[in-house]
């Protein structure tokens, strides 16, 4: 079970609306979910709400791809963003060390005495500091982003920053939507263990309609590319 | 969310506690004061949560923390409610204030003092490599207390040195202003204590939160050039937002090293002290003086006389 989570992968989807192109956001996060990929969803409000829609569908896109969901006012978006990306790291880890247990002993973390769950927790805060992490962050840049841009872009860089200083190889690859040329999404950075600030520019605001389905699917296609790695050896040690 | 009532029973400890009333939420869980009914009603903290390795985890880390200073929060025993969820950590219950509202009613040597108790708690943390990280108002407790202790609650955002800060709040974090990286580290602490003291006088202006960082840090070091020698912490709060002092042991010794000019009395007192001491100062020479010239008068009519 470990050596399938020997990568953690994660989407994250900033958005301030409701989609309307394309397939449900809901199914792709579904199916995301089940491949062991967690969709976390920032809803950037400024001073207003986000409509009862939007709301509705951030909190939905979320709890299907098994993450977290917060609606968040521009400058909160990169300190949510962090908290969200390593609370999630450590969810899906404690899941999978769980799992690990209820096949070895036959019991649950959840059933183990307290002394010995705080041993286990000390183990999954280390799997979370050394496993490779890949990240694909989805913008939506449809014209009601406009003036949320700038924060938004400096969130992406920040986040990077910060998961650059993990002991693990951090990989974040970013995703606009819609994309100038087609309407759909675009890859304006592909993965690397440093975001580039000039490649973030890139994310133009665009007119047209919000394919958070297809967006979310690009988010999908770029994260199972990735060549798989063998971590396994490592974590068989545990 | 527990309603006030709600019975939580110790799978393993046996013991029974009754909810009260919810007394802030996180990231990971809720935190409520409670009574534990086997200890004479005693009043307690609890902290809840649906996932378990959350709850072991702090647990963990608080037990650690607790051990460096008595700032922080100490630990009673960690849970399971009986019929499964939720766990729980039982930790003692802190009667304090914020510091922005006890602020409201201590003075500037208090607030000097209440800063260097915060220093000397943060660098017994830092002694263990870790770094508080999450330094902000909610989480920097006064006790009611006569003694007005200072108490540090809240370890979720606790990381280890060199790894990347996971909590924060932009208002507090050097990032945020531009003064530094967000790694853990003891100078990422310092800055956020620096800006939560600076900022009790002067709060940010809201529409400042939003605009581009250039604009953040010319209104901060607008601010701290406006600052006077006076109280005490002001050059310590400079030296940390300047990047000078990067330990807080070092804080804790400027602090203390730094001159008590708070206010013009003190001022006027040391004036005349020194007038004293040069009036002594002449008569002692005098006295030298008359003492040398009467032995030598002697020794001459001694010789004299001889």
């Amino acid at each position: 079970m470990l050596r399938s989570e020997a990568r953690l992968r994660q989407i994250l989807l900033i958005t301030d609306g409701c989609s309307n192109i394309g397939e449900n956001p809901v199914d792709v996060a579904v199916e995301a979910f089940r491949k062991g990929i967690s969709v976390n969803v920032i809803g950037v409000v400024d001073g207003g709400d986000m409509g009862r829609a939007g709301r509705q569908e951030a909190l939905s896109i979320a709890d299907a791809g098994g993450g977290m969901c917060r609606i968040v006012e521009p400058h909160n978006v990169a300190a949510t963003a962090q908290m969200m990306t390593h609370q999630t790291m450590q969810l899906t880890l404690q899941q999978a060390v769980s799992q690990e247990l209820q096949s070895v002993l036959g019991k649950t973390t959840e059933e183990l005495p307290p002394e010995e769950r705080a041993r286990v927790s000390q183990v999954v805060d280390k799997l979370q500091e050394e496993l490779t992490l890949e990240l694909v962050v989805l913008v939506d840049t449809s014209a009601s982003m406009k003036h949320k841009m700038a924060m938004v872009r400096e969130a992406i860089q920040d986040l990077s920053l910060s998961l650059s200083a993990r002991l693990g190889d951090s990989q974040v690859a970013v995703v606009c939507f819609p994309s100038r040329h087609d309407g759909m999404a675009e890859t304006i950075q592909p993965f690397t263990s440093k975001v580039d600030e000039s490649a973030l520019k890139r994310c133009y605001v665009a007119s047209g309609g919000t394919p958070t389905g297809p967006a979310l699917r690009t988010a999908l296609t770029l994260l199972q590319q990735r060549p798989n790695e063998d971590d396994g050896a490592r974590l068989a040690s545990l | 969310m527990l309603k006030p009532g709600t019975v939580l029973r110790g799978k393993w400890s046996q013991q029974e506690f009754v909810v009260q009333q919810r007394l802030g939420s996180g990231a990971n869980g809720e935190v409520y004061q409670a009574t534990q009914t086997g200890k004479g009603n005693a009043l307690v903290a609890l902290k809840v949560s649906a996932v378990s390795a959350d709850i072991a985890s702090e647990w963990r880390l608080l037990s650690d923390l607790a051990s460096a200073s008595p700032a922080f929060v100490q630990p009673v025993l960690m849970d399971d409610d009986a019929l499964g969820k939720p766990f729980f950590y039982v930790m003692e219950l802190i009667s304090g204030d914020t510091l922005p509202v006890a602020a409201k009613s201590l003075g500037d040597p208090d607030l000097d003092r209440l800063f260097g108790d915060y220093l000397s708690a943060l660098s017994s943390l830092h002694e263990k490599g870790y770094a508080f990280c999450d330094v902000k108002p909610e989480n920097l407790l006064v006790e009611r207390k006569s003694e007005r202790r200072a108490r540090l609650v809240d370890i979720g955002g606790v990381t280890s040195f060199g790894r990347s800060v996971r909590q924060y709040t932009p208002t507090y974090d050097r990032g945020f202003w531009g003064l530094g990286s967000r790694t853990a580290d003891a100078a990422y602490d310092l800055v956020g204590l620096a800006l939560v003291f600076l900022f009790l006088r002067q709060p940010p202006p809201a529409d400042l939160m939003q605009s581009p960082l250039e604009s953040r840090r010319k209104w901060l070091y607008s601010i701290l050039s406006q600052l006077t020698p006076a109280p005490r912490r002001n050059s310590v709060l400079v030296g940390i937002l300047e990047s000078r002092i990067r330990s807080a042991e070092t804080a804790v010794q400027m602090l203390q090293a730094s001159p008590a000019v708070s206010t013009s009395g003190a001022a006027r007192v040391s004036v005349s002290q020194a007038e004293r001491m040069d009036w002594t100062e002449r008569f002692m020479w005098f006295s030298v003086s008359s003492a040398t010239a009467a032995t030598l008068a002697a020794w001459v009519v001694l010789l004299k006389s001889s």
